[in-house]
């Protein structure tokens, strides 16, 4: 079957394997995982890397421009409308962007992962209503309407964790199944049955085991979608509030000072893509060298 | 495959499906508004006092039960009555009727820039794979759906109206207006049918038709043109549609956005931040019922063409 | 290369075929070329669909936010009233002195405890020919008070009972009890017709008595107005002007800095140095932390007047403000208004003084409080609280910052004081566009609903203010009440904010203090 599947939000694309590329590979991909690592690490250390502390504000200061050196000392992104270090945000910033993220993304793949292994495996009315429901809400505008539900239920993070996971969940469930309906037939899962575990055993003890590599590289894949979705969010208003900081908040908080200070919003932004960035060059390399099926 | 089943049968089950959810949607939103939202204390002046409140609660009926109130809605959505505007005391449906010229204009455009520039490079990146044009084109194509879209269109804001104040940032007055948000839209969705059609591209130059042209001594250029092309082609369409989808189920309303252009994805979100919740409800509903339909479409040309192509 | 010839190709097309969507605007007032060359091809120039300001000696005003209607009576919304300020007109004027002058009335006087009277000006009319009477008058008073018109001005109308005509130009306004704020409420209720004020299409049509009168509203884009030739106060000089909804402010700069529009309404005091002519100037709004003092930390005025001392204000204004604003003197009234002390000034800054009062109150190590902030609703809130925030930490006190959107905000706000659940403070701004200390009563009495206070003194004094009509009187017992304020703040006092306009280089303008912005009284030079 064709690598396309044209209702899912894979990014993948299979590529030759070139004559140096195994090496030049295995460099790129090094590189981008040390990347990630070194976000994650700024995301658990959080304060401690920050040049200045949280929320230290300089009035007087406010909208440096980067490189811009005061009395308190060098900003090297420049200072927000109240004067606080652009980086030492950022910073603050990574552990939030990543574990909403994270969380998010581990909610709906178990949401997904459940429904798709009882969709694949039961089949009957239980797959029918799991696809549907699937099928059915990759239909609808999600985005638009998380920005509904939030609009209503308020901006929070809780209810962005709520939300969120709900744009992700349905990818999940589709692939999952799949594989689940492909396992089904194997000798193995026929010899559970006939040694008579029951179905939510078997799915489980076995199945969802043995998927565990294919939804680990899933979970990896839709982190980045999710962070994606958060900052639009957030960006939107109907996402984190202050002073809980996401590098989607700030992208939006430093909006209304395009004309003067631009670097307040092109900046995050920069650290959003380059997480994000990794994580698909991540999920490429995965897929092109381990030849995931689609 | 079920190539026996019909396909009103199928649009009908699709449809069906579509309307439950969206069904669900509305249900779901209107009973979070009810327990949450009081939109009222929004259109109230300031200093207004718990009386004036009860009394435009009362006058604007929300004080009814939430049965009432939600077979209220519903019964005058069958009849095409979404209800009025809280912000501008008149039908929902009006501004948003006005606004979808803008939307489509943006979105329509957007997806041409998009499906020629993705396909057109993807064509010639799948044919000449591991070139340095096939490289480059490949990373900042991952670069483009990495970073969030809104962001781009600020970048490019920054860029061509701030710095170089070459062109608007946005309205619907200016011809020029136009170019940075279709610009925006062209880039993040043609990354994504750039790595597709690439792919499809490359997948199709490794079948053996190829190397028998090849062989026959027929120039590549013409295999490209008379073979690959047309094999490709179909995903490449439906690639195109389904990435189109995908747009109006959010980028397109991020963009509108950022850019202030006066589409329903922009009066979409001005409604969310008046609790114009009868604009906003009506919204998500004509949105998710084009986005169903569009599903269907494109599912189902898909479809039609796969079998046609079977045979062959 | 084919590439780029086909996006060429495409993006050209494009450009082609947006260029028979609706036409541009034709740019004034950043050049005289534009003014003096088209008066005779102005006739001509006019475009079916968003026809701009058709000659070229009109001017374009941007906007941020669209008006909801045009029913001027209906709602409080500013962009509305950009609008509708120069096409409807009320019994009475503001002079931008602040002072309230004859207008559609020639004269008025209180008659009686409950009643007062307007005599009418004569040969007045609408814009659709409709005469401007004593029945018109009637009408429109009923109109807004009436329960089923769900008008949102509700504070002004509060008190009224409804109008007799006495004779076709005098007539009767008829109050619940004495009133001595009608004459501030004539201001700013418009008189509408009765004829085209009954039609439920008004709001998006109205007809009033101005200087300008309504041609269209393009929804989203643009409204368009013209002036009025038979406006009894004379022929405005600006032939007509144009409403142009632009949300975002750099879109707004641009224009500005382009020469598409004349005058922008909502910019950034960062955008000072950006524009042509920067007009900032002081308005009638006032920032303030409102401080819930039936909660056990506010109770003791020491605490209160302690937060006042520990905010420096200046720098606040300074730098978040970029000295568009300046610390008000510690009332919610500038001078000019009726109410304001004059004895009484600012808290100056001083942390060691805030330290000191609160250990006398009995907070030597500081407390804790919760900071209520509405969600994008006033320029500068979220830094303005940050800011506050973090001068408060100083002096030991925490500041948890809640921000909600502006429904929820009110909702929680609109708790009584007393009540376990009601908010420590929250951040606001009062608009005083009566310049009259009554206009905010609702903040230091009791029973007031938006008060957190409760002190009979005050309460008496207000009393006895509410029940004469005389105007100096009054001004002393407020002035009274506002001395006991500084003793007792309700709030912290921070700013009164300037009003902000960007103009291009030709259109000469005066600012008013109340922020309106009547085009009547606009010149382009050149």
């Amino acid at each position: 079957m064709s690598s396309i599947s044209t209702t899912s939000s894979r990014q993948g694309v299979v590529l030759p394997a070139a004559r140096s590329g195994r090496r030049h590979g295995r460099w790129a991909l090094s590189f981008w995982v040390g990347l990630l690592v070194v976000f994650l690490l700024v995301g658990v250390t959080g304060d401690l890397a920050a040049p200045y502390e949280p929320f230290e504000q300089a009035p007087l200061d406010r909208l440096s421009a980067p490189m811009t050196t005061t009395e308190r000392g060098l900003h090297v992104f420049g200072t927000d409308p109240l004067g606080r270090d652009l980086l030492s945000s950022i910073i603050f910033g990574t552990r939030l962007t990543l574990l909403i993220g994270l969380v998010a993304t581990v909610i709906g793949a178990v949401i997904g992962t459940l429904i798709g292994t009882a969709a694949g495996y039961y089949g009957g009315w239980v797959d029918r209503i799991g696809m549907r429901l699937a099928e059915a809400q990759t239909a609808m505008p999600m985005f638009l309407v998380a920005i509904l539900l939030l609009s209503v239920l308020g901006p929070s993070i809780i209810n962005l964790i709520v939300v969120l996971p709900a744009l992700i969940w349905p990818t999940f469930a589709r692939i999952i199944r799949a594989e689940t309906m492909r396992l089904r037939s194997t000798p193995f899962i026929e010899a559970a049955q006939a040694l008579g575990c029951s179905g939510a055993t078997i799915m489980f003890r076995h199945l969802i085991p043995n998927l565990a590599g294919r939804i680990g590289v899933l979970v990896v894949v839709s982190v980045g979608h999710v962070m994606l979705a958060e900052a639009g969010l957030s960006f939107l208003g109907v996402g984190v509030q202050p002073p809980e900081i996401t590098w989607g908040l700030l992208i939006s908080l430093g909006r209304p000072y395009l004309a003067v200070a631009w670097w307040l919003t092109i900046i995050p932004g920069v650290f959003l893509g380059l997480v994000v960035l990794s994580i698909n060059m991540i999920g490429r390399y995965h897929e092109r060298h381990l030849g995931a099926a689609g | 495959m079920n190539s026996t089943l019909s396909i009103p049968r199928f649009v009908l089950a699709r449809l069906r499906d579509g309307a439950v959810v969206l069904f669900l949607v509305v249900l779901t939103i209107f009973v979070l508004a009810f327990v949450v939202g009081n939109p009222v204390e929004y259109y109230a002046p300031p200093d207004a006092t718990q009386e004036e409140i009860d009394r435009l609660n009362r006058i604007l009926g929300f004080d009814r039960p939430f049965h009432v109130q939600f077979a209220d809605y519903f019964g005058g959505l069958v009849r095409g009555d979404f209800g009025d505007s809280l912000f501008q005391r008149r039908p929902a449906i009006h501004p948003i009727l006005e606004a979808l010229p803008a939307t489509i204009l943006l979105s329509l455009t957007g997806i041409a820039v998009a499906g020629l520039w993705g396909a057109v490079t993807g064509v010639i990146a799948g044919v000449r794979p591991g070139s340095i044009f096939d490289r480059v084109a490949n990373f900042l194509s991952v670069s483009m759906v990495s970073v969030p879209n809104f962001w781009l269109g600020l970048l490019l804001i920054v860029i061509f109206a701030v710095q170089l104040r070459a062109l608007p940032t946005s309205g619907f007055f200016d011809p020029k207006g136009l170019i940075l948000p279709t610009l925006t839209l062209g880039l993040v969705h043609g990354g994504r049918i750039f790595l597709i059609v690439r792919s499809v591209t490359f997948e199709e130059t490794t079948k053996p038709y190829v190397m028998v042209a090849e062989s026959k001594g027929l120039p590549f250029s013409y295999v490209v043109g008379r073979h690959i092309l047309r094999n490709a082609g179909v995903t490449i369409a439906t690639t195109v549609g389904w990435e189109y989808v995908r747009m109006m189920g959010g980028t397109a309303f991020a963009i509108e956005f950022v850019f202030a252009w006066p589409g329903v994805g922009n009066l979409m979100i001005d409604s969310a931040n008046r609790q114009d919740f009868p604009v906003l409800q009506a919204g998500v509903i004509l949105t998710g019922v084009f986005v169903i339909v569009a599903n269907i479409v494109v599912d189902l040309g898909s479809k039609v063409v796969d079998r046609r192509l079977q045979p062959a | 290369m084919r590439r780029t010839k086909t996006i060429l190709v495409v993006l050209t097309l494009v450009l082609a075929a947006c260029q028979s969507a609706p036409a541009p605007t034709t740019t004034v007032g950043s050049g005289s070329e534009a003014t003096t060359a088209t008066t005779a091809a102005a006739g001509a120039e006019t475009t079916a669909t968003a026809a701009p300001v058709a000659t070229g000696e009109g001017i374009i005003i941007a906007l941020a936010t669209e008006p909801s209607t045009l029913d001027a009576q209906l709602v409080n919304d500013r962009s509305s009233r950009v609008v509708t300020s120069n096409i409807v007109e009320g019994l009475l004027f503001r002079t931008p002195e602040g002072e309230v002058a004859p207008h559609l009335a020639e004269s008025f006087e209180a008659v009686a405890d409950d009643r007062w009277r307007f005599v009418l000006q004569q040969g007045v009319l609408f814009h659709n020919g409709e005469p401007f009477n004593a029945d018109a008058v009637v009408f429109s008073i009923n109109r807004i008070i009436a329960e089923d018109y769900e008008t949102q001005r509700t504070s002004y109308i509060e008190g009224l009972l409804g109008a007799e005509a006495i004779d076709e130009y005098t007539v009767e306004i008829i109050t619940d009890g004495i009133s001595p704020v009608v004459p501030s409420q004539m201001t700013s209720i418009p008189i509408v017709p009765p004829g085209a004020g009954a039609d439920p299409g008004y709001g998006d049509a109205p007809v009033g008595t101005g200087p300008y009168r309504f041609v269209s509203w393009d929804r989203g884009q643009q409204i368009n107005l013209e002036a009025n030739p038979e406006y009894w106060g004379g022929v405005p000089s600006i032939p007509a002007f144009s409403i142009r909804v632009i949300p975002d402010a750099q879109t707004a700069l641009a224009a500005l800095q382009a020469g598409e529009v004349d005058m922008v309404l909502d910019l950034l005091p960062e955008h000072a140095p950006l524009v042509p002519v920067f007009v900032s100037t002081p308005g009638p709004e006032f920032s303030y932390i409102q401080l819930n003092s039936y909660k056990d930390i506010f109770a003791d005025p020491r605490v209160r007047q302690a937060l006042n001392y520990a905010v420096d204000k200046e720098t606040l204004a300074a730098t978040i403000y970029e000295g568009h604003a300046q610390p008000n003197d510690a009332q919610h009234l500038t001078s000019g208004m009726l109410g304001y002390n004059p004895e009484v000034s600012a808290f100056p800054y001083d942390p060691e003084l805030a330290t000191q009062l609160l250990t006398e109150a009995g907070y030597p190590e500081g407390f804790t409080m919760e900071l209520h902030v509405p969600i994008g609703r006033f320029l500068k809130g979220n830094e303005t609280a940050e800011y506050v925030a973090a001068q408060l930490g100083e002096v030991g006190v925490i500041v948890e910052i809640v921000l909600t959107e502006f429904s929820v905000h009110r909702e929680v706000v609109r708790i009584p004081g007393p009540d376990p659940n009601s908010v420590d403070s929250r951040y606001g701004w009062n608009s005083n566009e009566w310049f009259d200390a009554a206009r905010y009563s609702g903040f230091f009495t009791c029973e007031g609903g938006s008060s957190k206070i409760c002190i009979q003194e005050i309460d008496d004094l207000h009393a006895q203010a509410s029940s004469t009509n005389d105007q100096e009187e009054r001004n002393q017992l407020y002035q009274q009440i506002w001395s006991l304020l500084h003793e007792n703040p309700i709030s912290i006092y921070l700013l009164q904010q300037n009003l902000l306009y960007g103009l291009s280089e030709d259109l000469q303008w005066e600012p008013r203090a109340d922020d309106e912005v009547l085009v009547s009284t606009m010149g382009l030079a050149g």
